[in-house]
């Protein structure tokens, strides 16, 4: 028993949620698709094509089968890296999601990291300087960022930075093994775009969260040891401040990637937000279906990730439930 | 609410007038626009603001002014309903959660953790994919993402309340899960659901924004406030102006919702301010 | 010249004066007690000494420490307290961080004080004289009990060897036998350390038995101060008095054919189990917890019984599954000859049955009258006529001693005693014969208690009611109760009457209980 018992047992049972979540959700993904009105087979063949080239096309595709069994054919397939092949471009979904993915991760994690390096400072110093001219100044322009769509700053960050300054393309994408700096620079005004809000929201949540710990007892305990107000904030505030952001942070990241998707088109970058839209169009349900199951992947794992790192920082975690 | 607490908070005042204001200049638009919306002039296309367009003309000719009011109406009334959707839904598992227990508040968290596993740009794609992109589209993708908000608040300000003593004494005057939950839990949490709300209605206008912007949400001959920044994306650079008044009303209006939400949290209770999911759209 | 010298400090908020013109001195080596209920601004007193009163409070007025006024500079007052004063607060859970362990926060007090060099001995020496063992030092709070807990805030402020230390209610979050100890505790280190105290608390017997000075607050102002002897042997101020009758409880007079113990039982718990399951679905994973273990007791109509123990002992946990509100794991119950085993108590049966709750700020919903709170029970009855129904709320709260008028009122228009009196009224209106009482005065100020118990005393006379208290009071218990039985680890270990029980305890649980009473206070 102790700790050690105590923590396998949370890691073992929160791994089983996500397992159990993705189950789930790719079920979801699945049969919605399935649902789908019209013949994917007749689609791609044309309204010309006979009936015994369309259900040859249905036999080549699987779609002949029970639908438990290709579902059980899908995800057996997905867990030893094999998702399908696109039914339009005839390559490996996998592969298609990949090269795309090459552009849309790098770019969430630049958001990330600018979104985490702005934002929780200015939320600390603005809870430091509760009620003076730094705090309001600096929630205004909070309340500002939350309330600008990433997309639109992205469209002025263009004009100013790549139109009136030429200091970075307006868009497009140099592939990271051709120009990796070239790459780096059109990654720039996007990841920004996308960090704005992101910061904005975490400098808010950091505030208030600073904010309701220093009146909490523990600080004045602090307080009472010899410490400056300021002094017991930064040894014990801080940190305890730090886990309902977490939680926040988590939701955020989660759902950053899902936000890329928007951006990437202001850019003209070819992220895995085009590559589903193009998909959508041509109805290419298997990679539809692909991409949606990575980005749910994406997004469960993330949230994951967060709900372990709160677990090892916060020491309350034995007996703690969802 | 009384007025007397209106007087103490006066970003509330601003921002709840602010927001009013923006909902019924899309309300006009129903019944009056200064040019009908759909009026195309090719000859008076990029006009910049002048007295008879005041906020200019678009690619087409059209009069901004009238299409951002309709605009707006368009971006009320599906992050509205979203919420609509989030409430009707997400509140009574996030109660049925609280007042039964067990296996019900179980299968609640995980059916939100499994939605949550879906943010509203995925489920508008899916959407998209079987019925074609719509206003319904992002009505329903924005519906599902507030559900778990709404369930998960809900069930946290029905929880705090369940442990009180006079729920107890419900249960001891023979009061079954559901008269408590509608007699007890619901009157109690209002204020958080109402403080939720008005941050999901922000969300909500970002959110339709967002995905009619990349073509899943609202389609011509309609239009949004993100659809007209669709229309200027192939041109901003050019005509930065259509992209700047659309962009700038939304901001607008979210700050002003914002700023109401920030102020009816601080007015109603103080102690509410951490419950709120306060988490960005997807 | 005296170590703390206040004069004419009065501390206000939003021009709302929450202490007003307060002057008192505490000597080097005194023990002084403040005493006073809620909202008698005690507790900012004793912040203000410290320069930790919130940034809102607005305050005139002069503190001296040691013959020097506090310094207005925040960083040379941090160090002041930290080097010379020393505080411990009521609730020892939020008092310290949640993220570090119990060493970690000491040795932070120790660092502070500037002694560090001497550290290594310190710590370990602390740990010591605070009763904690070495190995709590890397425990989290939240893996001590309350009363460890208490200790390692009483080792951070000693850890600095203060010359002042301030105790706000250390004990009144602790249960009887941890709050006697802690006291004694903090007794022992002010004797042995020749360390001024000073000591605030809503526990008269408390200061009496700690401080050899005392001064009674009340709205702000210090209604009376002098040595603990004089004050309680002939207390000038009347709310002195009325402190003094309220802790002074007078057993009850009662007719001696009231309680017919050989009477047929109106209740009967028949070896009754409660088990909780932790792990959910993994059984295996924590040894269940049997809260309630083979309790069998009867309660016979007119009789008031009590139920006493520690927390955590299952003594609520019993009184929720008589009422209805939890199942039994085994056995049953039978109220009137009807057997149930918890929540199947059947509509009828409840309304002869009801429970009085601890806290009366919890127990009305507060966005319902008073009327419709009260009326809730009624449901019970079946269908009412409009006329019953007024006519049953108008009794009921005409029985407490309230006004018909008040129905149409919201729970914060009343006062905590108030409040309880309601609550009462709402056990009452659908004239039950069993009434459970959950602590009904512990969470009310000490000059109301009387009132509520002497109500309790004659509703029982004119209703003829069966009570069942419960409770960890014992001087409440020993005044209002017939029968007491004693409870510990789900199990019932001793019962009698109180006089014969109290006087000669057998059990060590009633033995431990009695010795952690805190004397009488001298008449």
């Amino acid at each position: 028993m102790g700790v050690d018992f105590d923590m396998t047992f949370f890691l073992v049972r929160r791994m089983a949620g996500f397992a159990a979540t993705l189950f789930i959700a790719a079920l979801v993904i699945f049969l919605l698709l399935d649902l789908l009105p019209g013949d994917p087979a007749r689609f791609i063949l044309g309204i010309n094509a006979t009936p015994e080239a369309v259900a040859a096309l249905r036999t080549q595709m699987g779609l002949d089968a029970p639908a438990h069994e290709r579902f059980l054919a899908w995800v057996g397939g997905m867990l030893v890296g094999d998702f399908g092949l696109s039914t339009t471009q005839r390559l490996p979904v996998a592969e298609l999601i990949a090269e795309r993915m090459a552009v849309t991760l790098p770019l969430s994690l630049i958001a990330m990291v600018v979104s985490v390096v702005v934002g929780l400072p200015i939320g600390i110093l603005a809870a430091m300087r509760r009620g003076k001219a730094t705090d309001t100044a600096l929630m205004v322009l909070a309340q500002t960022g939350v309330a600008i769509p990433n997309f639109w700053f992205g469209m002025l960050l263009t004009l100013v930075f790549a139109v009136t300054l030429r200091w970075l393309p307006t868009g497009g994408f140099i592939p990271w093994d051709e120009d990796a700096g070239a790459a780096m620079r059109g990654m720039i005004l996007p990841g920004l775009a996308l960090a704005l809000p992101q910061a904005s929201i975490l400098a808010r949540v950091m505030r208030t969260a600073l904010v309701d710990v220093t009146e909490q007892d523990f600080i004045r305990t602090a307080r009472a040891k010899g410490m400056t107000k300021s002094e017991a904030i930064w040894r014990h505030g801080v940190r305890n401040a730090l886990l309902p952001v977490l939680t926040i942070l988590g939701l955020q990241f989660a759902y950053l990637i899902a936000g890329t998707i928007i951006v990437e088109n202001v850019f003209y970058l070819p992220g895995l937000g085009r590559l589903i839209f193009t998909a959508i169009s041509e109805r290419d349900l298997v990679l539809v279906r692909g991409a949606t199951i990575v980005l749910v992947v994406v997004t469960t794992a993330t949230m994951l990730v967060v709900d372990l790192a709160y677990a090892f920082v916060d020491p309350r975690l034995k007996g703690r439930e969802a | 609410m009384n007025w007397q607490l209106l007087g103490r908070h006066p970003s509330l005042v601003v921002g709840l007038l602010a927001a009013v204001l923006f909902a019924l200049l899309g309300l006009v638009s129903l019944w009056w626009t200064p040019f009908p919306i759909e009026q195309i002039s090719i000859a008076r296309r990029f006009l910049g603001p002048v007295a008879e367009h005041w906020l200019g003309t678009d690619h087409l000719g059209r009069d901004i002014l009238s299409l951002v009011m309709r605009g707006t109406l368009t971006s009320f009334v599906v992050a509205g309903l979203g919420v609509i959707i989030g409430i009707g839904v997400g509140v009574p598992l996030g109660l049925a959660a609280v007042a039964w227990g067990g296996i019900v508040e179980w299968l609640v968290l995980r059916l939100s953790d499994i939605t949550f596993a879906f943010p509203a740009v995925i489920v508008a794609i899916l959407i998209a994919a079987l019925f074609g992109p719509g206003e319904i589209n992002a009505v329903i993708a924005i519906g599902i993402f507030n559900i778990p908000v709404f369930a998960r608040v809900a069930r946290g300000g029905a929880l705090a309340i369940a442990t009180q003593d006079y729920v107890a004494a419900a249960r001891l005057a023979g009061l079954g899960n559901a008269a408590i939950a509608a007699r007890h839990l619901l009157p109690n949490i209002m204020s958080l659901l109402i403080v939720q709300g008005t941050i999901q209605l922000s969300l909500g206008i970002l959110a339709e924004a967002g995905l009619s912007y990349i073509g899943l949400g609202t389609q011509p001959p309609a239009t949004s406030l993100g659809l007209m920044l669709r229309d200027a994306q192939s041109l901003f650079l050019i005509h930065p102006w259509l992209s700047v008044v659309p962009g700038l009303t939304i901001v607008l209006i979210v700050i002003a919702l914002n700023i109401a939400g920030d102020g009816l949290r601080d007015a109603i209770d103080p102690r509410l301010r951490h419950e709120g999911l306060n988490h960005g759209a997807g | 010249m005296a170590l703390v010298e206040i004069d004419h400090l009065t501390i206000g908020f939003d021009g709302h004066a929450a202490v007003s013109d307060l002057s008192l001195r505490i000597a080097r080596g005194d023990r002084f007690g403040i005493i006073g209920e809620s909202g008698s601004g005690k507790s900012l007193t004793a912040l203000s000494i410290a320069g930790l009163l919130p940034e809102a409070a607005q305050v005139s007025g002069r503190i001296a420490f040691d013959g020097t006024p506090l310094p207005d500079n925040e960083r040379a007052m941090a160090r002041l307290r930290g080097k010379r004063i020393g505080m411990v607060f009521q609730e020892p859970m939020t008092a310290l961080n949640p993220l570090m362990t119990i060493g970690e926060q000491i040795e932070e007090a120790i660092n502070l004080a500037g002694i560090s060099e001497v550290m290594p001995l310190a710590l370990p020496d602390l740990l010591d004289e605070v009763g904690l063992a070495p190995g709590h030092v890397g425990r989290f709070p939240h893996q001590l009990s309350g009363g460890q807990r208490q200790r390692a805030m009483i080792a951070i402020a000693l850890a600095s060897q203060p010359e002042l230390m301030i105790a706000d209610e250390p004990t009144s979050a602790l249960d009887a036998i941890t709050q006697r100890t802690v006291l004694d505790l903090i007794a022992e280190i002010c004797k042995r350390r020749h360390m001024t105290l000073l000591f605030i608390s809503h526990d008269i017997r408390a200061v009496a038995a700690l401080c050899d000075r005392v001064g009674v607050m009340r709205a702000g102002e210090l209604v009376e101060q002098g040595e603990t002897g004089d004050v309680f042997r002939a207390p000038q101020a009347d709310y002195t008095r009325k402190l003094l009758a309220a802790s002074r409880m007078q057993r009850r007079d009662r007719p001696a054919a009231a309680a017919r113990v050989d009477g047929a039982p109106l209740l009967r718990v028949e070896s009754v189990n409660r088990v909780y399951r932790h792990g959910g679905l993994w059984p295996w994973r924590d040894a269940p917890v049997r809260a309630v273990d083979g309790v069998t007791l009867n309660i016979v109509a007119g009789e008031c019984v009590a139920l006493v123990g520690p927390s955590g002992c299952g003594k609520t946990t019993l009184a929720r599954m008589i009422v209805g509100l939890d199942d039994v794991s085994a056995g049953q119950l039978v109220f009137d000859g009807a057997a149930y085993r918890g929540r199947n108590l059947p509509p009828l049966l409840r309304a002869g049955l009801s429970l009085v709750f601890q806290d009366p700020f919890s127990s009305f919903d507060p966005r319902m009258t008073i009327g419709d709170s009260l009326g809730e029970p009624l449901h019970l009855l079946g269908r009412l006529s409009r006329d019953e129904h007024d006519a049953r709320l108008a009794e009921a709260i005409e029985a407490v001693g309230l006004s018909v008028t008040m129905l149409e009122r919201y729970p914060h228009e009343f006062s905590g005693g108030q409040r309880q009196r309601l609550a009462i009224a709402r056990a009452l209106v659908t004239r039950p014969r069993l009434v459970v009482l959950d602590e009904p005065v512990s969470a009310l100020d000490v000059s109301v208690r009387g009132d509520v118990l002497n109500l309790l005393s004659r509703l029982q006379e004119e209703h003829g009611l069966t009570y069942l208290i419960i409770s960890h009071d014992l001087d409440m218990v020993a005044a209002m109760a017939d029968r007491v039985l004693v409870m510990e680890k789900g199990k019932i270990v001793e019962e009698g009457a109180p006089q014969s029980l109290f006087a000669a305890p057998q059990h060590s649980l009633t033995k431990a209980l009695m010795a952690a009473r805190l004397p009488e206070i001298a008449a």
